[in-house]
């Protein structure tokens, strides 16, 4: 199966207006993520300097030596990749049966579970901290990676379903049909008929998943208190204090946070172009 | 059993290391929040060794993110947790955790509490009863870069008037391109905005409420600091506009890259500036004069201990400790706090890291501070921030700003305190 | 036996264990939440007193919930809007053959890879006067003398936040959207290629309609999500200056986890809720993204 067609005709070729919006907005994308990484590569005393250096002059790494010898850095990327990954994989594999379920079978309370699934995302998630400070206490689960897992997760079950479920909606009934006549159980029918032919569809929604998981930052905060569960992002504020802001190794943490994600994207990306929303469109 | 060998064992310790503290039943361990992470902190931490060596107590830190403490610290202390036995907080933070009865008193006895500035005192208790053990505190002062005075042959200003005029002279269009390069002064902007406010109040003999908790900072006194606030920015134009958005970090940088000649900013301000390029062409000296003096809000971290605690007696001989004489100089040679208590300035260490002059004016400045104590602080902060930023920005006027903030924070008050 | 009630239940076996996870987190703090929003519960004063629909009477009166209701409409409203429009346009840039694609493609995800929170203090430091790199930009360029102050002024403050929501979240239209556009078969394409329509009429004709599912999926996620965005908003501004950039996430913010008003907080909470709710629904009425399939 071809998840990325190298289409050739879907429209005329660019227009110079085209290439310079294109040009400007991967200017604009840039320019900020240009700021973080130069800042990153210069020396601390150096960041305030002005005018503003655009090259910096003697660039060093030690900004990135710093945060990985002076601080838990690798406790708070693993601890990111374990929760992000885990939480991904939860609300793939809790998620996919459940889609599959919602867009193939008709039975009572369909609609109404399915929009329950929705809304439980719509509600503003600040209303949710403290009730769910209190649970993870009763569960004696504060400052650990399951309580991040089980957080993420509930975020982002309600979207991986929705996407998933339009996914599914695009596959044609035939080919269940065709299956059930050969005599297959419906176990069979989901797990090697349909499964294999949504991968792209599992690809994007894990995608999703993991960046939402890997970014969130409110509830993160306020369950985790050591390194041994405190992620990427709440690490970044160890630079962050009230009377001065480290820039630099601020900025070269950030930077670190974001790479694994950018890994993980490059990875994945090619199945999410051809899969996220593929499913929606019947022709 | 294992307790008894802990007891011992620090019994024995006590012995060996101090003689001073009467061996008593300590809890093995206590959580301390700090706010923010240890490693901007050399002399928290150092002192927090210092107890755990003393006293054979572990103390588990947890480092809190400063901007989210309170948000934390409120979800802890909401569910009624013992997750927390005593925590590194701010002196305005008192109101808002003594009132639902979270905070254990220190204990103080009235000789404990002389050794503090009075404000400081003032500062840690609420309706009578002393809840917080100081730590540190931050008194505004004027950092000013001396080769720049100097090369105009100006002195040093000390009322407002004479902070005006030097202000004019050192705002400059270095080059010629019609463009100031050089601002002559700064104040703290954004979440710092009510401090600097208050700071101006006292100094013109404003009040922020009377003894009926009726807000009293729309007075004369009130209008006429605001009015100098704005005056600063819009009239003399001394001042960057950009400091409305501002906080202490963002304006330490200002100073910092050399782009503003003077700052009134509070003390780890010195710190930075000793480990930058400025160090030694920077100096500092009492905060400039208002009509009524230079009293200097008081801003900085005390220890609170948690009502919730099942630690409350270890926790208390924590914060007792972290208040000491010995931590409190720490804080001021380690980390550039200034101490709550004004002996200390006294001591021949701390004269070997600053220059004389540098100690003389903390010490002077820490003897006049002030901060008062009202409920639901949080909220009151934020109207008055709000108000004061329209009144900045240009969006109302300076009587109209505060009568407007006055009137939120009764109706506030009328409205969940009854008042 | 077993695997016959297996089979006569399959679809609630397959639903379950997700449900269970949902209800599990969800039921109650929802409940909560509405439980809350009917009392007066203050934990400063540590009291908890049943009100009835108090507060929301209250809340009809309260300036500050419409004022902070506006700021909501047109920081959700252009943030969205311009993602929407800007993930369009270059996602329908990307879709066509276009040298470097890929690289393309990945350069155009990486403002979606950084944590939020370093996304609103990075802006805040490029938007900051005197020494802000935005400023230094433009002043190098020659386009301003005089550095400005971005992030005093309401309306440039609120300006700035809406550019870091969409700089960080345009990638997530954009990634949404050319998945889209690549299910659409070249026939059609070439179809209209032989009735000599014009690039505009192929996007308006052929493109639009067909992308309306993956459209719908963009526009709700975004809504979603910005409807509830504090993190750019706090590190950028804190609310300020004045209250220009307060929105209702962080109104419920304040009321319910700073100011202790949780019933109050519960209620502002419910309300957007229920706008969330019906803001969704409009979106499935007016787009119905279901009609495609037909």
């Amino acid at each position: 199966m071809k998840f990325f067609k190298n289409k050739l005709n879907s429209g005329d070729n660019i227009s110079l207006w085209q290439y310079l919006f294109l040009g400007a907005y991967i200017l604009f994308s840039l320019f900020p993520i240009y700021w973080i990484i130069i800042t990153a590569f210069k020396n601390p005393s150096a960041v305030l300097e002005l005018p503003v250096n655009w090259i910096p002059e003697n660039p060093t790494i030690d900004n990135f030596i710093y945060v990985f010898r002076e601080r838990p850095y690798l406790s708070y990327t693993i601890n990111s990749v374990v929760a992000a990954v885990s939480s991904t994989l939860l609300c793939v594999l809790l998620g996919t049966p459940a889609a599959y379920s919602f867009s193939r079978f008709d039975f009572r309370g369909n609609n109404m579970m399915f929009f329950s699934v929705l809304v439980s995302r719509m509600i503003p998630p600040i209303a949710l901290i403290v009730p769910f400070y209190s649970m993870m206490q009763n569960l004696g689960l504060i400052d650990t990676k399951i309580a991040l897992i089980i957080t993420y997760s509930f975020f982002n079950l309600p979207f991986v379903i929705w996407v998933m479920k339009s996914y599914f909606d695009e596959i044609p009934t035939g080919l269940d049909e065709a299956a059930r006549i050969d005599g297959a159980s419906k176990w069979q029918i989901f797990k090697d008929v349909i499964l294999p032919v949504t991968l792209p569809g599992i690809a994007a929604s894990a995608m999703l998943a993991f960046i939402f998981s890997w970014n969130e930052f409110v509830f993160t905060l306020v369950l985790t208190l050591t390194p041994a569960a405190k992620t990427l992002p709440i690490g970044l504020m160890d630079f962050i204090a009230d009377d001065f802001i480290d820039w630099a190794r601020l900025m070269a943490g950030g930077a670190l946070a974001a790479l694994p994600a950018i890994i993980f994207g490059l990875f994945f990306q090619k199945y999410i172009v051809g899969g996220l929303t593929k499913g929606a469109i019947k022709e | 059993m294992r307790k008894l060998t802990i007891i011992l064992l620090a019994v024995s310790l006590l012995a060996l290391f101090s003689g001073a503290a009467v061996a008593q039943d300590y809890a093995d361990e206590i959580t301390v929040y700090n706010s923010g992470d240890l490693e901007h902190d050399p002399a928290t931490a150092y002192d927090i060794q210092r107890f755990e060596k003393e006293y054979g107590v572990k103390v588990n830190v947890v480092e809190v993110p400063w901007q989210y403490q309170i948000d934390k610290l409120t979800t802890v202390f909401s569910s009624e947790s013992d997750d927390v036995d005593a925590f590194v907080g701010s002196y305005f933070m008192l109101s808002n955790f003594a009132m639902p009865g979270w905070l254990e008193p220190i204990g103080f006895t009235e000789k404990e509490k002389e050794k503090f500035s009075p404000g400081v005192i003032k500062a840690s208790t609420y309706k009578g009863t002393t809840y917080g053990a100081p730590l540190m505190l931050k008194d505004t002062e004027l950092y000013y870069r001396k080769d720049l005075l100097e090369a105009e042959g100006l002195e040093v200003p000390k009322t407002w008037d004479e902070l005006v005029n030097v202000a004019k002279k050192l705002t400059k269009d270095k080059d010629g391109d019609g463009n100031i390069d050089q601002y002559g002064f700064a104040y703290l902007g954004a979440d710092k905005l009510g401090f600097t406010f208050r700071t101006f109040l006292y100094q013109s003999g404003g009040e922020m409420f009377d003894e009926n908790l009726n807000p009293v900072f729309n007075s004369s006194a009130g209008v006429k600091a605001l009015t100098f606030m704005r005056d600063l920015i819009n009239k003399h134009q001394v001042t960057p506009n950009g400091i409305i958005s501002m906080g202490e970090g963002n304006v330490g940088d200002l100073f910092i890259s050399g782009k503003v000649a003077m700052v009134e900013s509070v003390p780890p301000l010195h710190h930075r500036i000793m480990n930058s390029d400025l160090s030694g062409k920077a100096s500092l000296a009492l905060a400039p004069e208002g009509s009524a003096g230079n009293t200097s809000y008081l801003d900085g971290n005390v220890i609170y201990v948690s009502s919730f605690s099942k630690k409350k007696k270890t926790a208390k001989a924590f914060a007792k400790f972290m208040s000491s004489y010995e931590s409190s100089l720490h804080e001021l040679v380690r980390e550039g706090n200034n101490s709550p208590n004004p002996n200390v300035f006294d001591d021949p260490r701390v004269k070997e890291k600053y220059p004389e002059k540098w100690v003389n004016v903390m010490q002077e400045s820490v003897r006049d501070v002030k901060a008062e104590n009202y409920p639901l602080y949080l909220q009151v902060e934020q109207n008055l921030r709000q108000e004061i930023q329209k009144a900045l920005n240009g969006s109302k006027s300076p009587e109209k700003a505060l009568d407007d903030a006055a009137a939120q924070i009764s109706e506030l008050y009328s409205m969940i305190l009854g008042i | 036996m077993l695997k016959k009630i297996f089979n006569k239940y399959f679809h609630y076996w397959m639903i379950f264990p997700a449900i269970l996870l949902l209800a599990f987190v969800v039921i109650y703090p929802t409940f909560n939440l509405f439980y809350t929003s009917l009392f007066f519960k203050n934990g400063q004063l540590g009291v908890t007193r049943f009100v009835g629909l108090q507060n929301y009477k209250k809340l009809f009166f309260d300036e500050n919930f419409w004022q902070y209701l506006g700021h909501t409409v047109v920081y959700v409203g252009s943030a969205v809007t311009i993602s929407l429009i800007l993930g369009l346009i270059i996602s329908n840039i990307l879709d066509k053959a276009i040298k470097g694609r890929s690289v393309l493609r990945t350069i155009m995800l990486l403002p979606w890879m950084i944590p939020l929170v370093l996304t609103g203090i990075t802006w805040r430091w490029i938007l900051q006067d005197i020494y802000g790199a935005f400023n230094a930009l433009l002043m190098q360029l020659g386009i301003i003398d005089q550095s400005i102050a971005w992030l005093t002024d309401g309306t440039t403050a609120m300006m700035g936040v809406i550019t870091a929501d969409f700089w960080a979240n345009t990638p997530f239209v954009t990634i949404i959207l050319l998945a889209g556009m690549q299910s659409i078969p070249d026939q059609l394409y070439e179809a209209a290629d032989v009735d000599g329509a014009t690039g505009w009429q192929k996007f308006y004709n052929i493109t639009l309609p067909l992308i309306k599912p993956s459209i719908f999926v963009a526009l709700v996620m975004r809504t979603l999500f910005a409807i509830r965005a504090l993190d750019i908003v706090y590190a950028l501004t804190g609310g300020g200056p004045g209250e220009s950039t307060e929105v209702l996430a962080s109104y419920i913010y304040n009321l319910g986890r700073r100011w202790l008003r949780m019933g109050y907080g519960s209620t502002v909470g419910v309300v957007l809720l229920l706008i969330t709710i019906v803001l969704v629904f409009s979106f499935m009425f007016i787009l119905k993204p279901g009609s495609v399939r037909e």
